[in-house]
């Protein structure tokens, strides 16, 4: 980008501006120096200078801020940075390959402020990832292209929709580590696992914060690197663990900016579009980071269903939804039949290579309840001693998953079939919480026992759904 | 802050009311929780129950707006086109809307695609007032649309389909759901309005801070009850209907403050409700209230314009079934050839002002207020309007019809039409069939008597050949009779010689029991010779059985042997062996 204002002495003149970098030209002379506002007052004051040029526009340098920094010298468009290097970093995706390759030349390096192709390539992001990070994309997508919004809210709902999509990824790859670790627990009981983040993790009794989960991640990570634990993520795409682990790489300073920005907001500071900017440039950061979360996809085991005849063999019949879309096979549901059993409502995060199951930190909820399409809720805490609260991904609410202790029984007698399902239901339920107690209890060594909720024995209390 | 006027007389909520949406707390949430297990939800109740503001209002406020599209489709004239034009208009100029000639919505999936990414929100097409393509909509309409969502549920982007439908109208359904089995598994009646919801609708107004309605507080119960008990009035029922709700609700602020730009801030109290007294129908009086308005204005610029006119007018906005029907002003014009059209104009205008009638600019329709009012209006009706409606319902019905499966009108069909057909003022294509129709009727007649002559003749042939062939049955039937007298008595000769045969063939069996008893006699007395003959020698026994010639030469056998032998020849003449031997032996023997 290029102004066409001569140059002058009494201000600086921005001559162009990049993701990381402003190029400016002082007194004739061009610098270049990082995209952050204290290193600009540092120029200018050093130069002695108080306004700056930008496209036309003159500003005093005393009425910028951090939050307003983005939208002076920034003409982007929310999501364009986003969108731009995550298409690049997959240009060698079927799809993303295909998009770049199709751009007319005049639009190769600059196809991300034209409306329709940065919508065709936030539709391929949406499915390139795994289904909980594609829907998180979808929402930032549909903020920063929403038109009619007020920008008040539009600042707001995009920057916190960038502090979610981190946290759900974080939780994600912590749930996987987690899941991992608990089986090799039960292989291995001297692997020592007892880790104040983990003790955390399972006994709070409010959601972690995003520094808490990132610490989490990496203690989960020194475990499985110090033991030589089977990763699950296949070790090349996951990459060199280091960069999730060293203070100084570029992930772990993209998740700091994102949390001091978090911190921002409790502090009851007021975004502006400056820091929806950085939050945005700290999430494609982030997700790069991510990336193999684009080779594998979550798989939910709604049902199983067992027959057996007479002289015949056994079978299993397992009634499966993929989440994320096939373009080509339109493959959503499925009936698989084989011989044998599996982990009943299981949620798999896999490819052809790997496959880990993240039930009870992941659910299908509707599996559970018996209902069609699904509905994924993520574990997020503690609910006393009585219960677990989970964060549902498609509706935003947090839900509390009871224990009811319905008693097992060999045999119970069935009086209606209202009755019936809401003791199945019940079973279920209660499932969800003495699989989360047993992973507790293995991965720490601990005793602990859930409680049933005194006051509402044998009754669903989701009701605020 | 600018206060704000909370009701909304006939208007459904939309999504900024929010604030002053109360009474629906639980059905939403009901809704909510629904709205995750399926990708089809259907929404019922009677008319006036607030479908539509639960949907618009309540269900939408669940969603932030990143997660939430709503694209509402009326029938209009057609429900594929308005669905079709609906996706094309949200697509953010990917496609075009274009009036189809092909009544199938072309690239559907495509379409709805287009309108994902436009915004990347998940979609909700809601079909209100779905009891339309049921009323107004053709057979082949309806079979279009449940392909339509049969499509529509097999896209993968997030997309949902909500029906909204008048409960009268359910068992219209069947076909649907046989089609698309999951239509009524997530579903939600809507019931009109408790005393309880009524009390949370007032407490909420109460309540909100915007609100240039307060109602005392200390006197809230006591108000919450008299309304509820003028709505109600003398009918024995625990519901009153949402839009008298409303429609009395906006009495009792204009009764506090006379201001109908309901800008003024209004107290409401028991003295004031106690003023309005009882109300009756408080829609009916309402419609009828403004229909004396309109005309009493209306007289002053034109001819004497009467109230009877006017309802005249108001009819066309109504369906045969008591439900809105949209009309454009050139389809009102259409129905009432004799009315002046400049009068219609301002009539209509005086409807939208008077909030009778709402004006949708997109479409250029003008449609009632509420499905509440369209009873009235149907109660008003005389029978000569409800036969030209019912004419104008079968014409348009059958016309319709693609060529290849219009039917003709019949005789009686034509003979109910004809008197009303200069009431209304049909188009051509519509006379068009009306004349085929008589045409083919004549047709139809005239083969008839055709048919009639040559199945006379044919009748007569079948009678001839019938009393032929029953004579000959008769003939027959004589000449069997003798025959089977014959055969009678050849039978009873047959018989006898039966009996004679089984006498034989007991005189036979009788010999042959006895000659079984001689034998077997002979056979003893032989048994005994030969034994005898052993006695004598066995080797001679043989030798004599073994002899083809008499003996010559007896030398040395014995007499009693010869005795014995003698008497067993006597007995037993066919001992062959021996009575020739015998008498070789008794020739030669020497005494």
């Amino acid at each position: 980008m290029s102004n066409s204002k001569p140059e002058g002495s009494e201000n600086i003149l921005i001559k162009e501006v990049s993701a990381d970098t402003i190029t400016l030209i002082v007194s004739g002379v061009e610098h270049k120096i990082n995209y952050q506002l204290p290193e600009l007052k540092a120029l200018m004051k050093s130069q002695n200078v108080t306004n700056i040029t930008y496209e036309n526009k003159v500003y005093n340098i005393g009425h910028i801020n951090e939050a307003n920094f983005g939208v002076v010298i920034s003409n982007k468009v929310f999501n364009s940075v986003l969108t731009r290097e995550l298409i690049l970093l997959l240009k060698d995706n079927k799809r993303p390959g295909s998009f770049l390759n199709s751009l007319p030349p005049g639009d190769k390096d600059d196809w991300e402020s034209k409306r329709q192709s940065l919508k065709e390539a936030q539709g391929i992001l949406e499915d390139s990832f795994v289904w909980v990070i594609g829907w998180e994309l979808r929402r930032l997508f549909s903020i920063g292209n929403d038109r009619q919004k007020k920008m008040e809210t539009k600042i707001d709902e995009y920057i916190n929709h960038c502090f979610s999509t981190y946290r759900i990824s974080l939780q994600l790859i912590n749930y996987l580590f987690i899941s991992q670790l608990w089986d090799e627990k039960i292989k291995n009981k001297n692997i020592d696992t007892d880790k104040v983040p983990i003790r955390n993790f399972f006994s709070s009794n409010r959601a972690l914060k995003l520094a808490e989960l990132r610490r989490l991640l990496q203690a989960l990570l020194e475990i499985f690197r110090n033991n030589q634990l089977s990763y699950p993520i296949n070790e090349n795409d996951l990459g060199d663990i280091n960069e999730f682990i060293r203070p100084e790489s570029k992930f772990n300073r993209a998740c700091a900016e994102l949390e001091r920005l978090e911190a921002l907001g409790s502090g009851n500071e007021t975004y502006g579009l400056g820091h929806c900017h950085t939050a945005e440039i700290s999430l494609t950061a982030i997700l790069a980071g991510f990336k193999f979360f684009t080779i594998y996809q979550l798989v939910t085991l709604k049902k199983i269903e067992y027959e057996e005849a007479r002289h015949h063999a056994a079978r299993y019949i397992k009634d499966l939804s993929i989440l994320e879309t096939k373009k080509i096979k339109n493959l959503l549901r499925y009936l698989k039949y084989d011989n044998t059993p599996a982990e009943t409502y299981s949620v798999f995060f896999r490819n052809k290579n790997k496959s880990v199951n993240l039930f009870p930190f992941v659910l299908d909820y509707n599996a559970l309840m018996n209902e069609l399409d699904f509905q994924i809720f993520f574990y997020e805490c503690s609910e006393s001693e009585s219960g677990l609260r989970y964060f549902s991904i498609q509706s935003e609410n947090d839900e509390i998953i009871s224990y009811t202790a319905t008693p097992p029984t060999e045999s119970m007698e069935v009086t209606s079939e209202e009755q019936k399902n809401e003791v199945q239901r019940n079973i279920r339920l209660d499932l969800v919480i003495r699989q989360f107690e047993d992973a507790m209890n293995t991965i720490l060594g601990t005793t602990f026992c859930f409680k049933p909720k005194a006051s509402e024995l044998y009754a669903d209390n989701l009701s605020n759904l | 802050m600018q206060k704000i006027y909370p009701f909304k007389f006939l208007d459904s909520y939309q999504r900024e009311d929010k604030d002053f949406f109360f009474g629906r707390n639980e059905e939403i949430e009901s809704l909510y929780q629904m709205i995750f297990q399926t990708k089809i939800l259907l929404i019922y109740g009677t008319s006036g129950t607030g479908k539509t503001s639960l949907i618009q209002c309540g269900l939408a406020n669940k969603f932030h707006t990143y997660d939430w599209l709503a694209l509402p489709v009326r029938r209009g004239s057609n429900l594929i086109s308005s669905l079709d034009k609906v996706l094309c208009d949200a697509s953010d100029d990917v496609f075009i809307y274009t009036e189809q000639k092909e009544s199938f919505i072309k690239d559907l999936t495509v379409k709805i695609e287009a309108v994902y990414k436009a915004s990347f929100k998940p979609v909700y097409l809601i079909f209100d007032q779905f009891e339309e393509l049921y009323v107004l909509g053709t057979k082949a309409e309806q079979e279009l649309f449940v392909e339509a969502v049969k499509e529509i549920l097999l896209v993968e982007e997030p997309v949902k389909v909500i029906l909204s439908i008048r409960e009268e109208y359910l068992g219209n359904l069947f076909e649907f759901e046989k089609k698309v089995p999951q239509l009524l598994r997530k579903k939600l009646r809507v019931e009109a309005m408790s005393l309880d919801k009524v009390t949370q609708v007032l407490k909420g107004i109460n309540n909100f801070k915007l609100s240039n309605v307060r109602f005392r507080t200390d006197e809230l119960d006591p108000i919450t009850q008299g309304i509820f008990d003028r709505i109600k009035g003398k009918k024995k029922t625990l519901f009153i209907e949402l839009p008298y709700l409303q429609v009395f609700l906006d009495k009792l602020y204009f009764e506090t403050t006379k201001d109908a730009s309901h800008q003024a801030e209004a107290l409401i109290t028991t003295e004031v409700l106690n003023r309005i007294g009882d109300i009756g129908d408080v829609l009916r009086n309402f419609l009828e209230e403004q229909v004396k308005c309109i005309s009493r204005d209306l007289s002053i610029n034109n001819k004497n314009v009467s109230t009877e006119t006017i309802w005249k007018i108001l009819s066309p906005f109504c369906s045969l079934e008591g439900t809105k029907e949209p009309v454009s002003k050139q389809e009102l014009a259409n129905r009432l050839p004799d009315m002046d059209k400049r009068l219609l104009d301002e009539v209509v205008d005086a409807f939208v002002n008077s909030r009778i009638v709402n004006y949708t600019e997109n479409e250029n329709l003008y449609e009632l207020a509420h499905d509440a009012l369209a009873l009235n209006i149907a109660a008003k009706r005389s029978d000569e309007d409800i036969a030209i409606l019912e004419v104008q319902r079968l014409i348009e019905s059958q016309v319709a019809v693609q060529d290849e499966g219009r039917e003709f009108f019949t005789e009686r069909q034509l003979l109910f039409i004809e008197p009303y057909l200069e009431k209304f003022k049909p188009n051509d294509e519509e006379r068009n069939w009306i004349a085929e129709s008589r045409a083919n009727v004549q047709y139809k007649k005239g083969l008839e008597k055709r048919k009639q002559r040559e199945e006379l003749v044919k009748t007569r042939k079948r009678l001839r050949t019938v009393y032929s062939l029953l004579s000959a049955a008769l003939i027959a039937l004589l000449i069997a009779g003798y025959f089977w007298l014959e055969s009678n008595s050849e039978k009873e000769k047959a018989k006898k010689a039966e009996q004679l045969a089984m006498i034989q063939k007991d005189s036979a069996v009788l010999a042959k029991e006895v000659a079984d008893k001689a034998l077997k006699k002979v056979n003893e007395q032989i048994a005994i010779i030969s034994k005898q003959i052993a006695i004598i020698s066995k080797k001679d026994f043989d030798n004599l059985k073994k002899r083809t010639e008499p003996i010559t030469d007896a030398g040395g056998c014995p007499n009693e042997i010869l005795e014995q032998m003698d008497s067993i020849a006597a007995t037993h003449p066919d001992s062959l062996i021996m009575k020739y031997d015998i008498q070789s032996i008794r020739e030669k023997c020497p005494q």
